[in-house]
């Protein structure tokens, strides 16, 4: 932050400091601390630096009410900062409405054993296209204490009863079982047809494709049966092929959990899920997977306050910059808890494909024919670049045309299709096949192969056309 | 090393959730990643894979071992590749392409993404949709012209209804 916004922040904090003194509970405090950062003080607003705003809740927060709650407090809070600065909004549950611009948490729990709350979030692109009897997509972070650990843990929020997204999908996913098995019925007489060509795959293959169907219908009607006996199947394996490895495995485990609690500041994500040895318990992964969460020792919490608040009052002290903790803790709650989860509002929790990289995703989309791949382009813009990329096309042309062609006029795809078809570019350009790739792609982040070779191309064509209609 | 003692050394590799692996060292330097960290003499103790959970550095391992065990016939490895894949489902399929890529085996790489892609061999688009999770950003009239540009692909092609 810069001199500027320091000295901002510092006028506020005079101010609210004054606001302080005059009220008296912690709620009123509260609720004054939100009105006035609505007022004014753009400057916070725009950044949020997290000591720089660290600094000035503190103010608000711990004027009356220090000991166990406050650091537990401050974390929410910076959470929440953490939360907003990764592109989430506030979400108010009840009202069903986006909170807009930093408000700070405003029904805090009863201070004291156990502590537990929950914020909502949502994104702002889920926001403005709810379809037809969606509510907003959102997600709910839960914070919570037990013992001397504070876990928050992040999941997308659906409700029961509603009708979320998810609950329509799933009605959707559940009609279209009956015809999900006739598409792996034709999916049979498919592969006995390519049998030639993929040699053994066949049966192996239409097997488990219609194992995924029957896992992925059954997760859905939330019958945790079947994953358990996968699961199950997975340690065994593990179990014959890990054999040895077993009990030292184990040793070393529960040597982790007494170390773990000394050393480290904060433990990430997926914890319970890794620990679980018991097969039994491993049926739940499932359901974690969606769940993330990150558990801090509330013992750690209080350094981490504690540099935080000095900073506060030694004002120009520079020398005790909380940053390498405050960074560790930013660091962790954006990467297990808001990264992942703006993910799952984006593309819905089941999505792993869209999370792969442009690179593998590529290298998926290298080993479909041209149909699919065709097909793949027609379901978003993102794979439609992607399934149209010259690699790609180039690698179908040297599969299928021996040529030696070194360079395409256009883009491989244009290539591809001309060879196959026979076609020379003036013919293409006159309408015997519909000119649609000539146009320039209208997404941005598409750079056509060879922008001059189309325009010269459009060009030539059109004198080639006029001189003909001479 | 395993020339002098005779015995296999194997190496201790840690998940990104702490899970401690031994796998013989001839089978983890099929990963480039590993071999390369063995090479450099970085092996000695415990290989931590930051980018890769326990469940599916266990499948790998799996694969290592079942890949390794085979002579030098591409037939045999071929075969159990598929086996290996047929029974794993696509959540774990793309946990295994991103470690595949991260250990820099590009066996499984090629496997696991040929396999993917058989997930979405002669699926409607819609199907691709759902079971992706993709929204579909195209207008009525995008997604008509869109269709319309890649008619060509599909002559002779049959396809499955869009539904």
């Amino acid at each position: 932050m810069s001199t500027d916004g320091q000295n901002t922040d510092r006028a506020n904090l005079v101010s609210r400091k004054r606001k302080t003194l005059d009220c008296d509970s912690t709620m009123a405090k509260i609720a004054s601390a939100s009105v006035g950062h609505d007022d004014g003080s753009d400057a916070t607003d725009k950044s949020f630096s997290v000591p720089g705003f660290l600094r000035e809740f503190l103010m608000e927060e711990f004027g009356g009410d220090g000991g166990g709650s406050r650091h537990r407090k401050l974390m929410v809070i910076a959470t929440h900062t953490i939360m907003l600065e990764c592109g989430f909004l506030g979400f108010d549950e009840k009202s069903n409405a986006v909170v807009n611009g930093f408000r700070p948490p405003r029904d805090w729990p009863p201070s004291g054993d156990p502590f537990a709350m929950s914020l909502f979030y949502t994104l702002p692109e889920s926001n403005n296209r709810p379809r037809d009897g969606e509510s907003v997509k959102n997600v709910v972070l839960e914070f919570e204490s037990s013992g001397e650990f504070i876990t928050v843990s992040g999941r997308l929020d659906i409700k029961p009863g509603m009708k979320d997204t998810d609950m329509v999908e799933s009605e959707k996913k559940d009609t279209d079982l009956v015809e999900s098995k006739t598409e792996s019925e034709k999916k049979d007489t498919d592969m006995v047809e390519s049998e030639t060509e993929s040699g053994k795959k066949d049966t192996n293959m239409v097997e488990s494709e219609k194992e995924w169907e029957m896992v992925e219908s059954e997760k859905e009607s939330e019958k945790k049966d079947t994953d358990l006996v996968k699961s199950e199947k997975e340690w065994e394996k593990k179990d014959t092929n890990m054999g040895e490895s077993d009990k030292e495995w184990e040793m070393v485990e529960s040597e982790k959990e007494s170390e773990k609690k000394d050393i480290d500041l904060v433990e990430s994500g997926k914890e319970s899920e890794k620990k679980d040895t018991d097969m039994v318990e491993s049926g739940k992964e499932s359901e974690k997977k969606d769940t993330y969460s990150v558990r801090m020792k509330e013992d750690q919490l209080i350094p981490f306050a504690n540099i935080v608040i000095e900073n506060k009052i030694g004002g120009i002290d520079k020398r005790t910059s909380p940053g390498k903790e405050v960074f560790t803790f930013w660091r962790t709650i954006k990467d297990d808890l808001a990264v992942p989860l703006s993910m799952d509002l984006r593309y819905g929790s089941s999505n792993y494909f869209m999370r792969l990289s442009t690179k593998l995703k590529l290298k998926i989309l290298e080993s479909l024919s041209v149909a699919d791949l065709a097909n793949v382009g027609s379901v978003c813009h993102e794979l439609k670049c992607l399934a149209s990329s010259d690699k790609l096309w180039k690698s179908k042309y040297e599969d299928e045309f021996d040529d030696n062609k070194k360079d395409a006029r256009v883009s491989w795809k244009m290539a591809y299709r001309m060879a196959r078809y026979g076609l020379s570019n003036a013919e293409l350009a006159f309408g015997v096949v519909a000119p649609y790739e000539l146009q320039p792609y209208p997404y941005p982040f598409v750079v056509p192969s060879d922008t001059n070779a189309e325009r010269d191309m459009i060009l030539r064509a059109q004198t080639y056309d006029r001189r003909r209609r001479r | 090393m395993a020339a002098e003692t005779g015995t296999p050394t194997t190496l201790t590799l840690k998940s990104n959730d702490d899970e401690l692996f031994s796998v013989a060292e001839s089978a983890a330097i099929l990963s480039v990643t590993i071999r390369n960290m063995v090479e450099d003499g970085c092996a000695g103790g415990v290989i931590p894979l930051d980018n890769v959970d326990g469940k599916t550095l266990a499948s790998v391992i799996t694969y290592m071992n079942g890949i390794s065990a085979i002579p030098a016939d591409e037939e045999k490895k071929k075969s159990y590749r598929d086996k290996f894949l047929s029974d794993k489902d696509f959540e774990t399929l793309a946990d295994m392409v991103l470690a595949a890529n991260y250990l820099n085996m590009s066996c499984l790489m090629d496997a696991v993404s040929a396999k993917i892609a058989q997930v979405m061999e002669k699926k409607s688009v819609g199907w691709v949709r759902r079971k992706f999770g993709i929204e579909n950003d195209y207008t009525p009239e995008e997604e008509a012209a869109v269709k319309e540009e890649h008619k060509w692909t599909f002559e002779g092609v049959e396809t499955d209804d869009d539904n």
